[in-house]
Parts: structure tokens; C-alpha cells; sequence
């Protein structure tokens, strides 16, 4: 009997001490891994926004389904940083219940990241891939990007077959063992690529600028096409208005800091000057076919 | 001459906590106090992670052979053979000649390492998804043939084993398998209480039954006996450094992959001699010589070629990227003193701790059975309470580790290994398969 007492008590203060949790503070998910791009930019956020006066406790949450799960489930002033990519917002689980649920979490957007096309053959060139018709380009591209590259490369001309990966960094291995010659990811993490002796093609970001010294795919094919940054978002929920407030100062005081933009450039992300957050929950909730 | 100190000495004592503690592993351990340590200088942050990295092995292999009970995946035949020796009275020749057989694995890694430093460039580019694939199928082959099940049993275990692993949405495939629309499963089963559950909780059953004798836990310094049963075994140690370096080089499995498949090969060895029974030493030697071997190549992708290949290595690379560092083959080069040293001074402490705190793991045959019995089942639900609360869903993970320990406990006369080895490969797995249909078709 005692031994049982013992293991109940054992049992109790198990759950207590893992129970415990910071007051005081508002609750900052990461729909992520910790070693994710949600995660190293939210770091990033969460410094300026604790500088800035607004104290957020980063807990990453590990992928976006358990991330939402979180979020809508908290009864405490939480945000989330997320992004309006289709295949994200329509992903079983990851997905927001309604249209007026979407419009009443999001805050503001943040910033905003682009692909890169990149290979470790120094040879090819942007103009081959579109030159030589004969041929399939085999990419290496992580899942989320695979069905709005392959309508981009189909605008422009290039025939292709996809490798799907999990994540960006799955794709550059994959790309990098020689699944494919070339791979499409997340252009930030595509600079790994570049230090492992390989180069960037081309860079798809939405305002055709480039990124870095990789100059933009508009440089070299005559093309309408777009290919739609990935836009990251900020969520909020059980905030009262000072404190929903509060965290947009706090966030558009953090994009406007050296510090950030300095992060975002070696990033080869960009900050967005502006972006009309209700026509954004209109493209959004249209494209994830919200009522 | 001080940092090197500071950040190995930090870092093996930080994975020491991650050994002992199941469940708390490198990642978890990374994630929280790896910024501490993170400075403009890559090769700091390394040398703790190397600390840690080796620290976690080392103790791992003696909670395995002290409690049943893996710190580390990759301690799981140490459980299956270890342990065993540790209750037949055997706890210092399986603790001692595991440390230096560890030891030496990790010093031919090395040999082997510098010995083919640029030939390793291209040999790294060979570890394509088509070789992957290779290597799982090889991995399920050998666990349906050499458990000790019939192969029948073991392959409807991969089966049943695969399928608790791609329950979820797998990511890789953008495949929704088993869900029945309940949001709860859309991760997936989760790790811990699945592992836990059905294997540390029937091995702790079978432990438990076979203990009715009286342990005598006799321990002593036997170096020279340890040495010399290192010595008969040469080649074991040999071909498992060998066969450890090439798995840690395998994206996400690596040192899981390496003690496994070396166990695997060894176990298959000694029953074609048939002279295999439960608590085999070289089995043991096999599989720690291999393991504590892949705790160095496992660095090699992401010090060559930028390129972490597990999750606790994505960290320590985010920490690294900041200090503007090329990883490459010069890099390696400027910095072999350093990296030498880290890895010799970590693993020459790691073996001297080994063999002190292995007596003090011994004196846990001594602590009476109901205080053991509280110890146990703490360290066995902290890790299932502690990761459900930090994913927000401790009644799923409660509600896992429930279902898995019966479920152990009914297949206890069997062997679980089938099940969690397919649980844990069964999305590169599968995702290999459909990256193979799709880079070739």
C-alpha cells in the first residue's frame, strides 16, 4: 500500500512541475520544429517584441497541426506565427474553421520569404533549363512548394518532374546526394547550397528584386508568371484591444529595426512595406475555400 | 586550452543528464541550453555539442545495462543484452568492456575519418535516397529474420509497426493515413509512450519475472580482464567501427541505425555458431562500438558539407551559422587540432566517469525492489507526462503510453523490437519508396 501511496504522490508532483508555466506573459506558439524557419525568425520577433516592452515565452509546438490545435484550444492571450501559403491553410489540421475565425486571429502580417532555385553544376545556367526542351529537369522542392512551383515551371516553360521532400532541408540533401540536379526551396535556407560550392539560379520572389546576389527569374524569361512569396502572418488570440494593440506596435516597431532587417537580409527575407489585412483574409479565406 | 575545457566539460555533463534521463534527448537538451553556449566562434558550440553528443552515449549504454531502461534509442540492444548480463551477476565485464570498446570505436572512427579525408567528399554525395531505401529494406529484412520471433511474427510486427508510424499526416508524402478525421492524430502516434510502452515496459516485465533469484551484484575494477576480452574481440570491434561510421553518415537514423544494424549482424553471427543466448557480450560489444563509432561520422555532413543530418545537429548549426564559418574540408583541416582534441579529451573523460558511476549504477541491484519499483515507473512517466504537456496533448499521451504498455504486455512473450524498429524508420521508409518511384518513373 505504501508503495502505492509513493507512486501516486511520485505520479502528482510529476504532473505538477510539468504543469508549471510562466504568468504574466503573453504565450508566443511556434507551429514548428525548434530548428524550423517559424522558430529562428519568431526568435528573432520575440527579442525585439521583449525590447520593445511587450514580454511574449516562446513554446514551440512542433509542426502546424499541433500548433493550431494550441491555438484555438488556449483560454490565455497567445500568438502564432504562421503563413498564408495555400497548401499550409488547407492542410488537415492546420487549417482556420471559418472565415470569420481567420479574421478575428489575424494581427498583422510580418514578412515574407521566396524560393530559390539552386543546383551544385556549375555549368548550368537559367537560360539552358528553358533552351533545352528535350529535356525533364528533375527538382528537388519540400511539399508545401511542390504544387505552386509546378504550375510556375509549366508558365515559363520548363518541363520538369518534382522530388517531393518533408522540409527545405530535406530538399537541399535530397538535391545534394544527387536525387535531382537541382532544388527549389525556401531561398534562405537555399544559402547552403551556395556554401556547399553549389549556386543559386534564380530567386521567385513575387516583386522580382533577386535576393542577395542571386538575381530574380524576371532577369532572364519573358513571363507573366508569378510564383507567391510565402507570406508570413501573426495571430492572436484572448488578446484584449490594448494588448492587440500593444503587439502590432510592438511587431512594426521590431520590422522597422536594424537588427531585423539586417536578419532578414542575410536571410533573404523581405519586410513588407505594407499589405491591406482585409484583402488578405478575403484571398486567404477564398483560397482555403472558407466560408 | 580553457574553452576547450569549459565547453567539453559543459557539454558532458549536460549529456549526461540526457542519458540518464529517457525521453530528455540530445534535441531537447540542444534546444534548451544549447544557447548558452553559442558563441561567434563555431567551433565552441561544437565542441560542447561533441561533449554532449558522446557524454549521451556513454551513459545511455550503462542506464541500458543497469536498469533496462535506453536514455538513447540507440541503447536499445544494450537493453536486449546488457541488461541480461547485468542480472546474471555480469555487470562489470558488460559495463567495463562497453566503455572501452565504446572508447576504441570512437578512436578508429576517427582513423578512419582522417584516413580518407578527401575520398569522404564523394562518398557522402553516394548517400542518395535510392541507397537509403537500400539500407531500410536491408534494416526490415534483418529485423524479420534475426529476431527472436518466427519471421513470420516479426514481419506482421514491421507491418503493425508501420502502421502506428504513418498513422498522421505524413509530411513527406502529403498522405493522410488513419486519422478517421480525429485532429488529435494528425501528428501522429507519439514517440515516447509508443517506445516506452511497448518495449522498456515489457522488458521491464520479463526483467522483473527473471529476477526472482537473487541478484549478487559484484563489481570490480577487472581491467585487465575487460582488456583482454576487448582483445579477443578485435574484430568485432573492427568491422562494427567500420559499419558504425558508414550508418551515422544515414540521415536521422545514425547512431539508432548503427547499434542496431551492427547487433543485428552480430546476433545473426552467433546463432549461425549457435552460441547465442540472451546477454551475448559480443552482441553487446557489437553494438556500443558501432554506436559510440557513429557519434563521430554522424558530425561529418554538416562539418563538410554544411548539411546537419539529424534534428539536434539542425540546432547546433543554427548556433554555428552566426559565426559566418564555410564548413568544409578546409574548415575541417583548420580546425583538426581543436576537433582532435575535443574528441579524444571527451571520449578519455567519458570512459573515466564510465567506470565510477557504472559502480554506482551497480549499487542499484541493492536498492530494495518497491523503491526501485517508484524509481522506475517515475522515469518511465515523467518523460510521457513532460513531452505531452509541452505538446499540449498530455490526455493523447497518457491515452498512447496506456494502450502500447497493455499491448506490450500482451505481446510480452514476444519480441517488440520488430514493431518499434518499423515505428521509428516508417516514414523515411515509406517516403524513400515514393522518392524512388518518382525520381525514377
Amino acid at each position: 500500500m505504501k508503495n502505492k501511496i509513493a507512486m501516486l504522490l511520485g505520479l502528482i508532483a510529476t504532473l505538477a512541475v510539468s504543469s508549471a508555466a510562466t504568468a504574466n506573459s503573453i504565450n508566443y506558439l511556434v507551429p514548428g520544429s525548434n530548428t524550423g524557419g517559424f522558430m529562428m525568425l519568431s526568435k528573432q520577433f520575440a527579442e525585439e517584441m521583449n525590447t520593445a516592452g511587450v514580454s511574449v515565452e516562446l513554446q514551440g509546438k512542433g509542426n502546424c497541426v499541433n500548433g493550431m490545435a494550441a491555438l484555438k484550444s488556449t483560454t490565455e492571450p497567445s500568438i502564432m506565427i504562421y503563413t498564408s501559403e495555400t497548401p499550409l491553410i488547407t492542410r488537415k489540421g492546420c487549417e482556420f474553421d471559418n472565415k470569420a475565425q481567420l479574421d478575428s486571429m489575424l494581427l498583422t502580417t510580418v514578412m515574407a520569404a521566396s524560393g530559390a532555385l539552386c543546383t551544385m553544376d556549375q555549368k548550368l545556367t537559367p537560360a539552358s533549363l528553358k533552351n533545352n526542351n528535350w529535356k525533364t529537369w528533375t527538382i528537388a522542392v519540400d511539399n508545401n512548394r511542390s504544387g505552386p512551383l509546378s504550375e510556375f515551371l509549366t508558365a515559363i516553360g520548363i518541363k520538369h518532374k518534382l522530388v517531393t521532400y518533408e522540409n527545405s532541408g530535406g530538399a537541399i540533401k535530397g538535391m545534394l546526394g544527387g536525387d535531382a540536379p537541382l532544388s527549389f526551396t525556401n531561398s534562405g535556407k537555399s544559402r547552403s547550397v551556395i556554401k556547399a560550392g553549389g549556386q543559386c539560379l534564380w530567386v521567385a520572389n513575387e516583386d522580382k528584386s533577386g535576393a542577395g546576389t542571386v538575381p530574380s527569374y524576371s532577369d532572364f524569361y519573358k513571363t507573366d508568371a508569378i510564383y507567391k512569396d510565402n507570406t508570413y502572418i501573426m495571430l492572436g488570440v484572448n488578446l484584449d484591444d490594448a494588448q492587440k494593440a500593444s503587439v502590432i506596435a510592438a511587431l512594426k516597431k521590431a520590422m522597422s529595426s536594424d537588427s531585423l532587417n539586417n536578419y532578414a537580409k542575410s536571410k533573404w527575407l523581405t519586410v513588407p512595406e505594407s499589405t491591406d489585412i482585409k484583402l488578405l483574409v478575403d484571398d486567404m479565406a477564398q483560397r482555403a475555400k472558407l466560408n | 586550452m580553457i574553452d576547450l575545457l569549459y565547453f567539453a566539460l559543459s557539454g558532458i555533463v549536460f549529456g549526461t543528464l540526457a542519458g540518464l534521463i529517457p525521453g530528455f534527448g540530445l534535441t531537447a537538451t540542444m534546444a534548451m541550453v544549447g544557447f548558452w553556449f553559442a558563441t561567434n566562434n563555431a567551433i565552441d558550440i561544437l565542441t560542447f555539442y561533441i561533449g554532449m553528443l558522446c557524454a549521451s552515449q556513454y551513459v545511455g549504454s550503462m542506464m541500458a545495462i543497469g536498469f533496462g531502461v535506453p536514455g538513447e534509442s540507440s541503447s536499445m540492444p544494450a537493453v536486449r543484452e546488457g541488461h541480461p548480463l547485468f542480472k546474471q551477476g555480469k555487470g562489470s565485464i558488460a559495463i567495463g568492456t562497453t566503455a572501452i570498446s565504446s572508447f576504441l570505436g570512437s578512436i578508429i572512427s576517427v582513423a578512419i575519418f582522417f584516413s580518407i579525408i578527401v575520398a569522404i567528399q564523394h562518398l557522402l554525395l553516394l548517400w542518395n535516397n535510392s541507397v537509403q531505401v537500400v539500407i531500410y529494406s536491408i534494416a526490415i529484412f534483418l529485423v524479420c529474420t534475426i529476431s527472436d520471433n518466427k519471421w513470420w511474427q516479426s514481419l506482421l510486427m514491421v507491418l503493425l509497426g508501420l502502421h502506428f508510424g504513418l498513422t498522421g499526416h505524413n509530411y513527406g508524402i502529403n498522405w493522410d493515413y488513419a486519422t478517421f478525421n480525429q485532429p488529435w492524430l494528425y501528428s501522429g502516434l507519439p514517440m515516447i509512450p509508443l517506445v516506452l510502452g511497448l518495449f522498456v515496459v515489457p522488458e521491464l516485465w520479463k526483467a522483473n519475472q527473471q529476477a526472482n533469484a537473487k541478484i549478487t551484484p559484484v563489481f570490480d575494477f577487472a581491467v585487465v580482464e575487460n582488456f583482454k576480452l576487448c582483445l579477443a574481440n578485435w574484430w568485432v570491434i573492427t568491422y562494427s567501427s567500420v559499419m558504425g561510421f558508414l550508418c551515422g553518415l544515414v540521415p536521422t537514423l545514425t547512431t539508432r541505425l548503427a547499434s542496431n544494424l551492427s547487433w543485428m549482424v552480430q546476433k545473426q553471427i552467433e546463432v549461425s555458431k549457435q552460441r547465442y543466448t540472451p546477454g551475448n557480450l559480443n552482441c553487446l560489444v557489437s553494438a556500443e562500438t558501432s554506436n559510440n563509432a557513429a557519434t563521430f561520422s554522424v558530425l561529418l555532413p554538416f562539418l563538410l558539407l554544411g548539411i546537419p543530418i539529424t534534428s539536434s545537429e539542425f540546432i547546433v548549426y543554427e548556433f554555428m551559422l552566426k559565426s559566418y564559418d564555410d564548413f568544409n574540408v578546409q574548415w575541417v583541416f583548420d580546425n583538426s587540432t581543436r576537433l582532435l582534441s575535443t574528441f579524444f579529451l571527451v571520449n578519455v573523460v567519458c570512459l573515466i566517469i564510465a567506470w565510477p558511476l557504472a559502480s554506482n549504477v551497480m549499487k542499484v541491484a541493492k536498492i530494495p525492489k518497491k523503491y526501485l519499483a517508484v524509481i522506475l515507473t517515475l522515469m518511465i512517466v515523467f518523460p510521457v507526462v513532460y513531452t505531452g504537456q509541452v505538446n499540449g496533448l498530455l490526455t493523447f499521451y497518457i491515452g498512447s503510453f496506456v494502450f502500447f504498455a497493455t499491448l506490450g504486455l500482451i505481446l510480452r512473450k514476444y519480441d517488440t523490437m520488430p514493431i518499434v524498429f518499423a515505428f521509428l524508420i516508417s516514414n523515411q521508409f515509406v517516403a524513400g519508396f515514393v522518392r524512388f518511384y518518382q525520381i525514377h518513373f
